[in-house]
């Protein structure tokens, strides 16, 4: 689908709670991150962090800068655009198709075309102008 | 198990019938609030244990028979029906008590046809209820970035909740992202969920009408309806009747909220109606336009319903007193309710006054209840069960055809061995006459040299070796010339005091190499002998 490539990138879990961090501290060494999320890891914790970190730079979520010898990592797309998109994602999903015991949604209707629209438009206009002969100015 | 399968199963249908119902109630009585009571009911009976079983007698099963096999007895005394083994009739079967083992071969595991289902049941049970807990995880992660309203949206929220006299209402915050508004009440407290982006495109009035629709389903408790369906969903994910009944409840749900709206703002219908249209045109925003074979044609009927309703359709927001009495009775009348096949109604009272009556020499029993005289059903079923299992325990033949093979063969073999050794025995018959006319003609020789015509009667000593065992083997005898006799081996002289008393003859053990031979010889003589007798002995004249 054409137009899915301006929406922000879905995350997993594990990018999902490094991102969470930078969102939170703004910037932060691999180092700094592995110690946040794994209080007692090693190395393969170290190289966890690091390969998310990878993940997250590919999909244009975090950009590195060098700093003292070190690189210091900082979320380039905003907290809102991923929660927008991850909550979308996840109501759509949940609320909008055929599972949905978990929401109480206002509307389903997804999907709908500017014709469409346009036609249901119509369709209160006209109910609203039998029920109220004089038509009130919108 | 296999009861919770049943009473599950029956639930289900029950259910089915229910929802047809419903369908058809809720078609003649259109009313939102109705049509979600009743609807609401198909539900709860899903996951409503059975309290009161209801035969149904136009449901009957046929009246049973039962032959119990001749080698059989029934032992009348015991308090159930105890099937014996006759031994005198069938010495071949062990007695076996077999009401017992088809007692263990039920109530120990489910039976053959129910465990696939079952398993297949509760994989998709734990499979939805595991999508679920996920989602729920999930979205909870991304409710903790939800801001709380402030300003208008808290403003109007407070001024709705005075106007529909809540005492307190639920949290109203703003989340990202392309959403519906919605209520959330799957947590410590429910939260009414607007997006950001959809705040812009409305006005104040539209704004009202759709905070307070999400008020109204609070209000109305529609967020405990959730886990209700959850976990029917999860019970019963395979039941076309739960989605169906949950789609309706869902539509029936709205079309309250749209009442309640209506009817607490006047003249709000077209403001509504168009924030709802505001709502869709948001969330279709960014979506590919899809084409126009693609295009939610059930989605867009749905909303054309919804907006008419709104547009023209009455204000009442709750139930009248005869729709809460009507709910009422469905609720009760079907709720508890368990249908079962009539015979089996009564079968707590019945079991164990089973009355066994010999049918007229056939070895056959007929079954029937000791009161009014209708069959037992579960000792019939019983009965059934246990005989199977006992012609199955008792039956020896056919035989698998591999061993069946092997039987064969091997009494052919048996009876070629028999022929082969009676034709032995002819064979050591006619040697052993052989023998005797030997013996008889040097008897005849001896009386000739005792009493022979040279009168002088010829000294004559016969000096035997004895074996240790006291036969003799070898006979010299001694005179003019000294002559040796080999006595056959097959003849055993008996001797007394060193005379001769008798000769016996015996069939000699054979060594394994002599009968070796003497059935090589044999089977040669059966090939020439076959050989000799023409292929075709019929001749065609």
């Amino acid at each position: 689908m054409a137009g899915r490539e301006q929406l922000p990138p879905r995350v997993t879990d594990g990018e999902w709670a490094v991102l969470q961090l930078l969102w939170e501290r703004g910037s932060a060494s691999i180092r700094e991150l592995a110690r946040a999320l794994y209080p007692s890891g090693g190395a393969s914790e170290y190289a966890t962090v690091h390969k998310f970190l990878e993940r997250l730079e590919g999909k244009g979520c975090v950009r590195r800068q060098r700093r003292g010898g070190v690189y210091l990592f900082k979320a380039s797309v905003a907290r809102d655009d991923i929660i927008g998109r991850e909550l979308t994602a996840l109501v759509d999903k949940m609320g909008g198709g055929s599972l949905q015991p978990l929401l109480t949604n206002l509307v389903r209707a997804k999907g709908i075309t500017t014709d469409e629209l346009r036609d249901l438009l119509k369709l209160v206009d006209d109910l609203d102008a039998r029920k109220r002969p004089r038509k009130p100015t919108v | 198990m296999t009861d919770l399968l049943e009473i599950a199963l029956s639930n289900a249908a029950m259910a089915t019938a229910l929802a047809v119902l419903a369908a058809v109630v809720c078609r003649v009585y259109r009313r939102s609030a109705f049509a979600h009571g009743v609807w609401l009911v198909v539900l709860v009976k899903l996951v409503t244990p059975p309290l009161v079983t209801v035969p149904l007698p136009w449901f009957a099963e046929p009246a049973d028979e039962v032959v119990v096999p001749a080698f059989l007895m029934l032992d009348r005394a015991a308090p159930a029906v105890n099937l014996l083994v006759d031994q005198a009739r069938n010495p071949a079967v062990e007695p076996f008590d077999a009401v017992a083992a088809e007692d263990a071969a039920t109530h120990g595991s489910l039976s053959s046809w129910k465990l696939p289902i079952v398993i297949v049941w509760l994989t998709g049970s734990v499979c939805v209820l595991a999508w679920m807990a996920r989602s729920i995880v999930r979205f909870r992660r991304l409710l903790r970035f939800a801001r709380p309203a402030e300003g208008v949206v808290e403003e109007i929220t407070a001024e709705l909740a005075r106007r529909l006299k809540l005492a307190r209402h639920p949290e109203v915050c703003l989340v990202p992202g392309t959403v519906s508004p919605m209520l959330w009440g799957l947590g410590a407290r429910p939260r009414v969920l607007l997006p950001v982006e959809l705040l812009p495109r409305l006005d104040r009035e539209q704004l009202r009408t759709i905070i307070l629709h999400e008020l109204a389903h609070w209000q109305r408790r529609d967020h405990w309806v959730r886990p209700l369906e959850m976990v029917v969903t999860a019970l019963y994910w395979w039941h076309p009747a739960v989605w169906w009944a949950r789609a309706e409840l869902r539509e029936a749900e709205e079309q309250c909220c749209d009442a309640w709206v209506i009817a607490t703002i006047e003249g709000a219908e077209r403001a509504y109606a168009l924030a709802l249209l505001e709502t869709v045109a948001f969330l279709s925003r960014t979506r590919v336009p899809l084409p126009v074979s693609a295009s939610g044609i059930g989605q867009v009927s749905h909303l054309r319903r919804r907006l008419t309703m709104i547009m023209t359709g009455h204000k009442r927001r709750s139930l009248t007193w005869a729709g809460c009495a009507a709910l009422l009775a469905i609720g009760l009348l079907a709720l508890p309710l368990l249908p079962i096949r009539a015979q089996q109604a009564d079968k707590k009272e019945l079991r164990g006054v089973i009355n066994l009556q010999v049918d007229g020499g056939a070895g056959s029993f007929e079954i029937l209840l000791g009161g009014d005289g209708a069959p037992d059903k579960e000792a019939i079923e019983l009965l059934k069960r246990a005989l199977k299992l006992l012609a199955e325990k008792q039956q020896v033949k056919p035989l698998p055809n591999k061993q069946a093979k092997a039987q064969r063969e091997e009494a052919e073999n048996l009876v070629q061995a028999v022929g082969m050794l009676e034709a032995q025995a002819a064979e050591q018959r006619r040697k052993l006459a052989e023998t005797q006319a030997k013996l008889a003609r040097a008897r005849e020789r001896l009386a000739q040299l005792k009493g022979g015509p040279g009168g002088g009667a010829m000294p004559m000593h016969l000096e035997l070796k004895l074996a240790p065992d006291g036969t003799a083997k070898k006979a010299i005898i001694l005179g003019t010339p000294a002559k040796k006799i080999e006595i056959p081996r097959n003849l055993i002289l008996k001797i007394v005091d060193g005379k001769i008393t008798g000769i016996d003859a015996r069939k000699a053990a054979p060594s394994p190499d002599e009968l070796r031979a003497r059935l090589d010889r044999l089977l040669r003589e059966v090939e020439e002998l076959r050989r000799a007798i023409p292929a075709n002995p019929t001749p065609k004249q």
